[in-house]
């Protein structure tokens, strides 16, 4: 898991989150104005904004203490300064950012807005997945995270047909190391967003159905090898009580009478 | 808008993680580092208790759980909105420590809370605490209105497997309760329980055993036996595990039936009140083969 933590430091997000929240001074003011915008987006869209009909007019006049369309177009839109679907460009993340490639600045905003809102989530689910152990359940537990700011967020979540955020894709493709594509994770992170908030199903109720996407594909049958290991440990060992024992040979006359009465 | 709280939202996504990653150690740290920084009746503290507290039941006995879960419903009531998650949740927990204990004032408690309660997951508990209170005097007079509690859910849950799964469960204790007078209802608690074990997202913990009782009950003696050695290798660690020696034991020989059913007994003394159920059904067993 130590170098998965690594990894997740070190993708595309992170380091351009790093880059714009970071030290330098310049970058800071960009980086506060972006806020200003992404704080307006959420406002928008809690109150109620469809998240397809917004426009740019309707974000600038949201900003505060004010925004402008310069400032606007310097964070969102295809000249913007510094954008988040460049830096998966700029790194030859091809993969990931033609899952949110869009046509309008207010939605590529959107999008970025969802990273902004998220990244509190992911920083939480970074500090303690070292206590994961193994894949899958670092999997459920991004899978929790990101139900649980679904549900904290549900029209920020819900717009753009409920696009994950970016990031969330990112780090599925790395927590399954080749195993999942960026389109494929985009796919499963999308469903599990609109069965939680549009299908009314329990956070249980939609890790069950996403559970199947990640169950390994069925190997060869492994034949009697694991009954016969079973059956020999029982007959080597001694010291079993002869409670299991008795409920062992139970269990095995059981099996005869079935298995004898298929026919051939 | 109210502005955000990241402080919060990391917590909360810590306690989602620590959930996903099963790990005791690390809630109890976080319910320490939370209250420190959020203060006791904070809904992230309280949901990361309701966590914590959920887990430590593993090590537990119901009348030993039930005291932890009051007093936490107790502070919950006292700093969440009534119908906040955790809060909801909580009272959740509280009713299924009344469900375990399982003795007769446990019961008409439960089935008090459970009319008060718009939770959709009272309605089950409703139909269960109705099921298990028959259970002392073999009346049937609560099992129509439970039987359509529970059928009514299971229409309700849509396609949430999980959801669907503990109503239909509830819905087969009830079948299995009216199954010990009506043949139609033994058989159609068969009917789904088989459904249930053979469920290609995997088998639910404890549907094998509902399976051997229906079995047990519609005359098929030998599966029942059959399923019930099963489900009793296979539920070891679930709660109740000692519910299927109960059908074993109907379909032993005298002498074998007897162990089995002490043993059955043995269990359930050891996990439920004296008064429960769950041990005067146990005790009801070995003195009916003792006497025959």
């Amino acid at each position: 898991m130590s170098f998965v933590l690594h990894e997740l430091r070190e993708t595309v997000a992170s380091r351009w989150r790093r880059e714009l929240a970071g030290p330098q001074t310049s970058v800071r003011t960009h980086w506060a104005t972006k806020v200003g915008y992404y704080q307006a987006v959420e406002a928008l869209l809690a109150g109620g904004a469809d998240a397809a009909e917004l426009s740019w007019t309707d974000v600038v006049a949201e900003v505060r203490p004010h925004g402008s369309r310069t400032t606007f177009f310097g964070v969102a839109g295809r000249h913007a300064r510094k954008p988040l679907l460049g830096a998966y460009l700029a790194a030859q993340r091809n993969d990931v950012a033609r899952c949110f490639e869009r046509d309008s600045a207010p939605e590529m905003l959107i999008d970025e807005t969802k990273v902004w809102s998220y990244w509190p989530h992911r920083v939480g689910w970074t500090d303690e997945l070292f206590r994961a152990g193994e894949t899958h359940a670092a999997v459920e537990c991004l899978l929790r995270v990101l139900l649980d700011w679904a549900v904290r967020e549900r029209e920020l979540a819900a717009a753009l047909d409920h696009a994950p955020p970016v990031c969330a894709i990112e780090d599925l493709v790395v927590l399954r190391a080749g195993q999942t594509t960026a389109t494929e994770a985009a796919r499963i992170l999308r469903e599990g967003i609109r069965l939680r908030l549009a299908d009314g199903y329990g956070t249980d109720g939609v890790l069950h159905l996403l559970r199947r996407e990640f169950r390994p594909a069925p190997g060869p049958a492994p034949g009697n090898r694991p009954l016969a290991r079973a059956i020999d440990q029982l007959m080597r060992n001694s010291r079993t009580p002869s409670e299991q024992r008795r409920q062992a040979v139970a269990m095995m006359r059981d099996a005869i009478a079935v298995l004898e009465s298929v026919p051939e | 808008m109210p502005p955000r709280d990241d402080e919060e939202r990391r917590l909360s996504a810590r306690l989602q993680t620590l959930i996903g990653a099963g790990s005791l150690s690390g809630l109890a740290s976080l319910r320490e580092e939370a209250a420190g920084r959020l203060g006791t009746g904070h809904e992230v503290v309280l949901a990361v208790e309701h966590a914590l507290e959920l887990r430590r039941d593993c090590g537990r006995t119901p009348m030993e759980s039930l005291p932890i879960w009051l007093e936490l419903r107790e502070r919950s009531a006292t700093s969440l909105p009534p119908d906040s998650g955790t809060a909801v949740a909580i009272r959740a927990r509280c009713r299924r420590q009344l469900l375990g204990c399982g003795r007769p004032g446990d019961l008409d408690e439960l089935v008090e809370l459970c009319r008060r309660e718009t939770d959709p997951d009272a309605r089950i508990d409703l139909a269960l605490a109705l099921r298990d209170r028959a259970r002392f005097d073999d009346s049937t007079e609560d099992l129509p209105g439970a039987l359509a509690v529970a059928a009514e859910e299971v229409r309700r849950r849509g396609a949430d497997h999980v959801a669907v799964t503990a109503a239909r469960r509830a819905q087969i204790e009830v079948l299995l309760a009216l199954g010990r007078t009506e043949p139609d209802s033994a058989a159609q608690a068969r009917e789904l329980a088989a459904e249930m074990v053979d469920d290609p997202d995997g088998e639910m913990p404890g549907s094998r055993a509902l399976l051997a009782e229906a079995l047990l009950l519609t005359g098929r003696t030998v599966e029942a036996g059959r399923v019930a050695r099963l489900a009793y290798a296979l539920d070891a660690g679930t709660f109740d595990p000692a519910r299927p020696l109960l059908v074993v034991a109907r379909t032993e020989a005298a002498i074998q039936a007897r162990a089995t059913a002490q043993e059955a007994l043995r269990q359930r003394q050891a996990f439920f009140p004296p008064e429960s159920h769950y041990v005067v059904e146990a005790r009801r067993l070995v003195e009916e083969l003792f006497h025959c």
